[in-house]
């Protein structure tokens, strides 16, 4: 029996499959220039923000509202989570590096070793990773039930733009309390990582603290700023651009916003730390030497 | 003709309006309809008549795919971009981080750009009218769904738009809301805006009304009942 009628519809229209496997991975990495833009949009809403917030009197009321409830949300919601991972992860890393260098390295180099990536590189990671997922997920799961509801649409009418009223205030404090976590972990495996070394090791504690204190350094603590200013920055983007994300405005299940903006912002975060973990590792062939 | 300054109600007209969803499907055809200035045009019709999406056009939330809309003499995106359109959407909500006051403030200090005294003088003065004065620190999770409902149409109406959308904002009120909201859509001095409300049925707008749609299914009702003149 022949089909009557046109050219049959493809079931998946063209673009659906690709878009729903980069979901399904996290590749963020395929909606550059949306993320990217909406970076900007919060640097520059960022620095207006840290420039007229303390102006007695401004019309930056709600901002200063936003500003102060989440930064007391994000600097010390977090801390009982961060101190016993830093506590783990410190003491745990120290252990395994010196056991796996211990026949290779002399003892500066063990304990420079342990102290940069205690330092350096796991405490920045581990904040970076934390703050990103507390602010960045709740922020897209809020601004897509706001779309839904179109809330976003007749504030708009009012003059109001609330994404960047919401979103400025949060990327703001999601950076200065990403720098508070991530020295916080910092101090905590390195104590941590010390502590281990000279009970199990018995090593020396002029090592130890030589190794620390060669470490911290202003160039290296700058770079862990930024670290953290890049990362928290891009992840409150893409919580932003993925929670307004019209495509998926009228068959929205917030689960999938979590879902999606969970993959996307580990994604992206675990670039940007690699990137910064690359540009610092220059100091290990010193630190070796040493 | 309009004001320059966009304060003013403005006549709402509309000629053969035909609006897409994203499927491409006809969620409007050949919606015809106008409303003096400071008057009150009622749509109404069934769930998924289309009544919201007319409202999302008007609001230009969804782009007209033909037809004229002409609030005095702009298109619906010129009168968004004067701030002469204000709406309460059906699902509308009020930003959950901040009390009833700063909600009806925000558009106030953020919108108008009004200094911190006026813009806290007229945002009581508004809650007051509606009978949200003694709520006005609370929460809006610690309201009922009716007063929710009356200070969204308190912030849409602290902007004195030109024209302002209300999407079944009767619904969740009870009888003494209704009341309330009848006597701020029809003040002893007169409408300060021209109104455009949905309801699913004419119930307590009918003897308000100035004009009258009733759709079906995106298509406007021919014999629909007509409006008395009062």
């Amino acid at each position: 029996m022949a089909l009557a009628g046109g050219p049959i519809a493809p079931l998946t229209p063209p673009g659906t499959l690709l878009r729903v496997v980069a979901e399904r991975l996290g590749a963020a990495a395929l909606f550059p220039i949306e993320v990217l833009g909406m970076t900007m949009r919060l640097v520059a809403g960022m620095a207006r923000l840290m420039v007229t917030a303390p102006i007695p009197g401004g019309n930056r009321y709600f901002h200063r509202h936003l500003l102060a409830r989440d930064l007391s949300a994000m600097v010390f919601g977090p801390v009982p989570i961060i101190l016993p991972l830093a506590l783990i992860l410190g003491t745990g890393l120290a252990l395994a590096l010196a056991m796996l260098t211990g026949g290779v390295l002399t003892l500066h180099g063990s304990a420079g070793l342990i102290a940069l990536m205690a330092i350096q590189q796991v405490a920045p990671f581990l904040a970076s990773g934390l703050l990103a997922a507390r602010g960045a997920l709740p922020l897209a799961v809020d601004l897509a039930d706001m779309a839904r509801r179109r809330q976003i649409e007749s504030l708009g009418l009012l003059g109001v733009d609330v994404v960047m009223m919401v979103a400025t205030p949060r990327c703001l404090a999601l950076v200065v309390a990403a720098c508070a976590h991530a020295a916080l972990a910092m101090v905590v495996s390195a104590l941590s990582a010390a502590l281990a070394l000279t009970l199990m090791l018995d090593l020396p504690r002029s090592v130890w603290i030589a190794a620390f204190r060669w470490v911290v350094e202003p160039g290296m603590l700058t770079s862990v700023a930024a670290q953290m200013a890049v990362a928290s920055t891009m992840a409150v983007a893409l919580g932003v651009v993925d929670g307004l994300d019209p495509r998926r405005r009228d068959r929205l299940a917030l689960s999938g916003v979590a879902r999606s903006v969970m993959l996307k912002a580990a994604l992206i975060v675990v670039i940007i730390n690699m990137a910064f973990t690359l540009w610092r590792i220059d100091d290990l062939p010193i630190l070796v030497l040493r | 003709m309009t004001q320059d300054d966009g304060s003013a109600a403005l006549p709402v007209r509309m000629r053969g309006v035909v609006a897409l969803d994203g499927t491409g499907r006809r969620i409007l055809d050949g919606i015809d309809a106008s409303v003096p200035a400071r008057g009150l045009l009622l749509v109404t019709g069934s769930g998924g008549a289309g009544k919201s999406a007319l409202l999302q056009v008007l609001a230009a939330a969804l782009p007209l795919r033909a037809g004229e809309i002409r609030m005095g003499g702009w298109t619906p995106a010129q009168a968004v971009r004067r701030r002469a359109v204000a709406a309460v959407f059906q699902h509308d909500a009020l930003l959950a981080g901040f009390t009833v006051f700063e909600n009806v403030l925000l558009p106030l200090m953020q919108g108008l750009g009004l200094p911190r005294r006026p813009a806290f003088l007229r945002a009581q003065v508004l809650l007051a009218q509606f009978g949200l004065i003694d709520e006005m620190h609370r929460p809006p999770r610690r309201l009922s769904e009716g007063q929710r409902r009356r200070a969204l149409v308190a912030r849409a109406m602290a902007v004195q738009p030109a024209v302002l959308l209300l999407d079944d904002v009767l619904a969740a009120l009870d009888d003494p809301g209704r009341a309330l909201m009848r006597r701020v859509l029809a003040p002893p001095g007169g409408r300060l805006a021209t109104v455009v409300a949905t309801a699913t049925r004419a119930g307590d707008l009918r003897d308000l009304a100035d004009a009258h749609l009733v759709l079906e299914r995106g298509v406007p009702l021919r014999d629909a009942p007509a409006i008395e003149a009062r």
